[in-house]
């Protein structure tokens, strides 16, 4: 029932906005929808702590028709993307600005976004999965390609075609399981997890699997058309794409490569986590002389979603929930990111850090919001990206004590690119740019409050995830 | 999340916390509605009340010799990882809670006259209750993790508040430089923190000394550790090679250096090794790294110290100097007389602080030592505890220096003569710059920017008495403690720690000969002729009005501060940016993208060739995508 309210409430929601004409209405439309489906969620949510070990199910037998069966079902570490997307959705909605004059259309995408992000949590059946996953691609293409910035048109066909590419990968491993299963053939999850498959089947599964949501993640080298994607797309698309799609990469290796290639993952760490981790430097490096903040934004995201799948891929139990853990977080705190350059970028309209400055003097509410969030990805302890990154490096140091050192050379780089971009931005004296930089409103202030409610909760309290998790992760 | 009912004591140590938080977020969250006059006495109210809560545990700790231990939640537990939200005071917890506290207490009251008129005062204490918050977490946690938090915390808080005055880009340099220099210690302290847990399975710091002390001495387990909580150390306190960041931190305002970067956080890192001592002493190799990062950090910066003109500067390079002195000691096992030390030089560095900033507020912001002179007389108060500050900081006895210094060089004299003389002339360093620094200010003729300035004026009461308090503090806190060559019963100080230390010391028994009575008598009586000797040389050099003169080869060295950020901005800072350049435009665009774009380009251009694609139709794409679902369901009917 949870399910399919999930899924079908933002799916009609989609269909009414594609129909209406009036921008305002539609978005309170949305909002109210969004905010809906994130209600539903946190009783999902309740129903799975009250009983960890169950999972919510949903099945529509459609066997007969379409030789499929429909089968959803949500357990502890679908929950936390499900409420991660239904958290953030609505914040992404109600950020839009009034003056841009969205279209009903553009709410229609974000919804069915929506829809689309929860399906392929949600699901357990890879047709299904594979679906919602290709799914996903449509509106945030269009979310680019139309209301995006300087070639956004040509910029979204490349991510497009790029991330087809990796599904493609994806599909191949996905027949190739399926020819393995047991006759009758099968494409739910379980019966992929049944299979007993040796190292020789494993190996050409890993690097498809690994292909595509390398590409979906982004992991280095595969990280070109996160930084144009991100840059060209309106505030909203950046956020949708980092705070949540990305999420989906993660999210697919969680649930097929750890458990169904675990001998690889065991025996192969030592070829791919070092090339994760040149990636995380490397993202952490250029951000520190990138001069543009949603191009540092796109830098800094590589850097700290490649720390996440070191440690989902670490071997080790503490690696792999501070890697969900931590997955969540990011989320929460890059769309916070994202709205403090959008704040930014509305009154300014430049996002060159050059340009910028002396902020914090007229704007202190800001200021003080925008410090909160730069803490969050700096790792701050008592914020909650850091509980994630200690259990990460944790579990790297219990596998190989030479890489978890150089990963823990983030925690210092992190603090020195945002430092001198949030002192470039906010300290010393104003500019032209900045000369009537007007505080946050109420309602922008509104934004914000869950994010912050998010960073502080997990900060202080995050076993409350870790123990749902616990049951699940083995 | 379950609290149970909590005995007296352990709800006191709960409210310890609790105060400083509620003030911190009650000014912090209400600062444009709070009067500006009320929002320094609401956090030095919050402070008053930790500090009573404060003596009633300390009475309970040095009474009973029980420590009071708070489970608060379970922050981080799952599998086999249990890490609580919990607090400890036991006698060097309650020890740190009384400078922490008192100190802070005084503090805050002082900068209610010093903050006066600053637009910013409302967030100066909120920040100021927020350091508190964390540096109480410090002091009380009872695991390393939590320890990390307050460690990481009062980072911050020294962050936000040297960069207090943020429009000038020079104070957020210096903020930044003190926040990335600790984090690279940090990441230290964290490798050592995941070496305890996968060695002992636990980050308690009482079951980790348990099972420590039950391990031979000198394996590689722990030297990982140690190394890591002393890299740590190195940078909170900074030493060698780290400490270049604490003489910068004076951009933020004075109080601040007093509190933060003086006598509380900064000292953070020999409670540390103290409060580790177990650890330590079973990783012979590290305690000698010890012994010689102390030592020299304590030599080099005492010297730079006496080329510096800034009145600030020279404190700051003080506090390193006896930083490093307090490092030795532990190098040396003396943890007693590391932490005495500790406890005096809260006192009298707190008081060298205020009164700069007494000095500085009667000036017009004026911190050059030439600029002065003469101010004996124009502010007679703030030289008579400046004068007592100095005197004490010299190791002059009967003030409260005399007493900690003598306990450090007695324990460094039975460990070898050599010890003994380098630790003698380390100390007599002191005595150098601080005398030079007090005749140059306040003897010496008055200089033309003083004889010009009308509006110098004694500060107010409201400034002049905490630092009476800590004037008196620094005469007679030593007395806890006297050197056994006078009185072999009065040792308060020693028999209050020695239940912490006892561990430890029973582990590693002091392997020091007992000196001869005369030897005694004269390790004492020669140093501190030469200190009556320097004084009155730096009178004669420093008190008459001389033309500076030049300085000679390596004197600039000094003054230049041996040129350390120098070489690390050419070691590291500029690599990292040319690295940084590097990646983005060299690798990232040069290569990657254009690789990606070329490898793109070209399957556009061969499928243009045999007329399957059309560039750039995304219909094309998406039928695709569609025909490939509709691939897998058909291949599901038909198989």
């Amino acid at each position: 029932m949870i399910i399919a309210l999930l899924l079908i409430l933002p799916l009609f929601a989609s269909i009414f906005l594609f129909t209406g004409k009036t921008v305002q209405q539609s978005k309170n439309f949305a909002l109210l929808a969004s905010l809906a489906v994130f209600v539903i969620s946190l009783v999902g949510g309740y129903e799975l702590i009250v009983a960890p070990e169950k999972a919510l199910f949903s099945n529509v037998d459609l066997e007969s028709i379409l030789g499929v069966n429909l089968l959803f079902k949500i357990d502890a570490i679908s929950i936390i993307f499900v409420i991660l997307t239904s958290l953030l959705v609505p914040i992404i909605i109600a950020s839009t600005d009034k003056k841009e004059h969205r279209t009903p259309h553009f709410f229609a995408l974000i919804m069915l976004m929506q829809t689309a992000l929860i399906g392929v949590f949600a699901a357990s059946d890879m047709i299904l999965f594979y679906i919602f996953w290709e799914l996903a691609l449509i509106p945030i293409f269009f979310i680019t390609a139309r209301w995006g910035g300087e070639n956004a048109r040509k910029i979204s066909i490349k991510f497009l075609i790029y991330t087809v590419v990796g599904s493609f990968f994806m599909l191949i491993a996905i027949l190739y399981l399926y020819t393995l299963t047991p006759a009758p053939h099968s494409f739910s999850f379980d019966s992929f997890y049944q299979l007993k498959l040796s190292y020789s089947q494993q190996i050409p599964l890993f690097l498809a699997f690994f292909l595509a949501f390398a590409i979906k993640i982004p992991l280095f080298p595969f990280h070109s058309w996160q930084v144009e994607t991100y840059n060209a797309s309106p505030v909203q698309g950046s956020m949708l794409l980092a705070g949540i799609m990305l999420k989906m990469g993660l999210y697919g290796i969680v649930r097929f490569l750890l458990p169904l290639c675990s001998d690889v993952v065991a025996n192969g760490s030592l070829i791919f986590l070092p090339l994760i981790l040149f990636g995380v430097i490397y993202g952490a490096v250029i951000a520190i002389s990138q001069p543009h903040l949603k191009k540092l934004i796109a830098f800094a995201s590589l850097s700290h979603v490649g720390i996440i799948a070191l440690g989902l891929l670490s071997n080790s139990r503490y690696g792999i929930e501070g890697g969900i853990l931590q997955m969540f977080s990011h989320g929460v705190n890059v769309v916070g990111f994202f709205l403090c350059y959008y704040m930014i970028v509305k009154r300014t309209k430049t996002d060159k850090i050059s340009e910028l400055g002396g902020i914090a003097s007229v704007a202190p509410r800001f200021a003080t919001i925008f410090m909160i969030i730069v803490l969050a990805n700096v790792a701050l302890p008592l914020t909650n990206s850091f509980v994630g990154e200690f259990l990460i490096l944790l579990g790297l140091f219990t596998y190989n004590k030479i890489l978890a050192i150089i990963a823990g050379l983030t925690i210092i780089l992190v603090a020195v690119y945002m430092l001198k971009m949030y002192q470039k931005i906010m300290f010393g004296e104003k500019k032209a740019s900045t000369e009537n930089f007007t505080d946050l409103t109420f309602s922008e202030i509104m934004l914000f409050v869950p994010i912050i409610i998010a960073i502080f909760a997990v900060g202080i309290y995050p076993s409350f995830v870790l123990q749902l998790l616990q049951s699940v992760v083995k | 999340m379950v609290m149970e009912s909590f005995s007296f004591m352990q709800s006191i140590s709960f409210l310890l916390l609790l105060f400083p938080l509620l003030g911190f977020l009650a000014i912090g969250l209400f600062q444009k509605q709070l009067n500006k006059k009320l929002s320094g006495i609401i956090a030095s109210a919050f402070v008053f009340l930790n500090l009573i809560l404060t003596f009633i545990l300390f009475w309970y700790v040095s009474t009973t010799n029980q420590s009071v231990e708070t489970n608060l939640f379970d922050w981080i537990k799952f599998a086999n990882i249990s890490i609580p939200f919990a607090i400890t005071v036991d006698r060097l917890s309650a020890l740190m809670l009384l400078v922490v506290n008192g100190v802070g207490f005084l503090i805050h009251v002082y900068s209610i006259g010093y903050m006066k008129g600053d637009d910013g005062v409302n967030r100066f204490f909120s920040y100021m209750n927020l350091f508190i918050f964390f540096m109480l977490i410090l002091v009380l946690s009872s695991n390393y993790l939590m320890l990390f938090i307050g460690w990481e915390g009062v980072g911050l808080c020294s962050y936000l508040l040297i960069g207090f005055w943020y429009k000038d880009h020079a104070n957020n340099n210096a903020a930044k430089k003190a926040f990335i220099m600790n984090r690279i210690g940090d990441l230290g302290f964290l490798i050592g923190i995941f070496m305890m847990f996968h060695t002992f399975g636990t980050l308690n710091i009482s079951e980790v000394a348990t099972k420590v002390s039950l391990m031979p001495s000198g394996s590689t387990a722990l030297l990982v550790i140690t190394f890591g909580l002393f890299a740590g150390a190195i940078g909170k306190s900074a030493q060698i090679p780290l400490f270049t960041w604490l003489p910068d931190a004076m951009a933020g305002p004075t109080p601040v250096s007093a509190l933060i970067h003086a006598a509380t956080m900064v000292t953070a890192g020999v409670y540390l090794v103290a409060r580790s001592s177990v650890l330590f002493v079973l990783s012979p190799v590290t305690m000698n790294f010890i012994l010689i990062i102390g030592i020299f950090t304590a030599l080099i910066s005492g010297l730079i110290a006496i080329y510096q003109n800034d009145i600030k500067k020279i404190l700051a390079y003080s506090t390193v100097s006896q930083l490093g002195f307090m490092f030795m000691a532990l190098g040396l096992g003396s943890f007693s007389g590391a932490m005495f030390h500790l406890t005096t030089h809260a006192f009298f560095k707190a008081l060298l602080f205020l009164a700069a900033g007494s000095v500085i507020h009667a000036l017009n912001q004026e911190q050059d030592i030439r600029k002065m002179g003469g101010l004996r007389k124009k502010i007679p108060f703030t030289f008579a505890l400046f004068a007592v500050g100095a005197i004490a900081i010299s190791g002059i006895p009967p003030f409260a220096g005399f007493f900690s210094k003598e306990m450090i060089l007695s324990v460094a004299y039975e460990h070898g003569m050599g010890m003994g003389i380098i630790a003698t002339f380390i100390s007599l360093l002191t005595t150098v710059y601080m005398f030079r620094l007090l005749f140059v200010a306040f003897y010496k003729p008055e200089s033309d920017a003083v004889k010009t300035n009308h509006h110098i004026h004694e500060s107010p009461k409201v400034m002049l008495i905490p630092m009476a308090v800590l004037a008196l503090l620094s005469m007679v806190a030593g007395f806890v403690q006297i050197p056994a060559l006078f009185s072999t019963n009065v040792n308060v100080f020693e028999n209050y720690l020695s239940p912490i230390f006892l561990t430890a010391q029973q582990l590693v028994p002091a392997s020091g000969q007992n000196l001869t009575v005369l030897t005694e008598w004269l390790t004492l009586l020669i140093p501190l002729t030469i200190i009556a000797i320097l004084v009155y040389m730096s009178y004669v050099r420093f008190a008459k009005d001389r033309l500076p003169s030049e300085l000679s080869g390596i004197q600039k060295v000094m003054a230049n501060k041996f040129y350390v950020d120098e070489i690390y901005d050419f070691c590291f800072v500029k690599p990292t940016e040319k690295l940084s350049l590097f990646f983005r435009e060299t690798v990232d665009q040069s290569i990657i993208n254009r690789l990606i774009n070329s490898i793109g380009n070209s399957t556009l251009y061969v499928g243009g060739r045999i007329r399957l694609l059309q560039t750039g139709n995304v219909g094309f794409y998406l039928i695709i995508m569609v025909f490939s679902i509709i691939a897998i369901l058909f291949f599901n009917l038909i198989r």
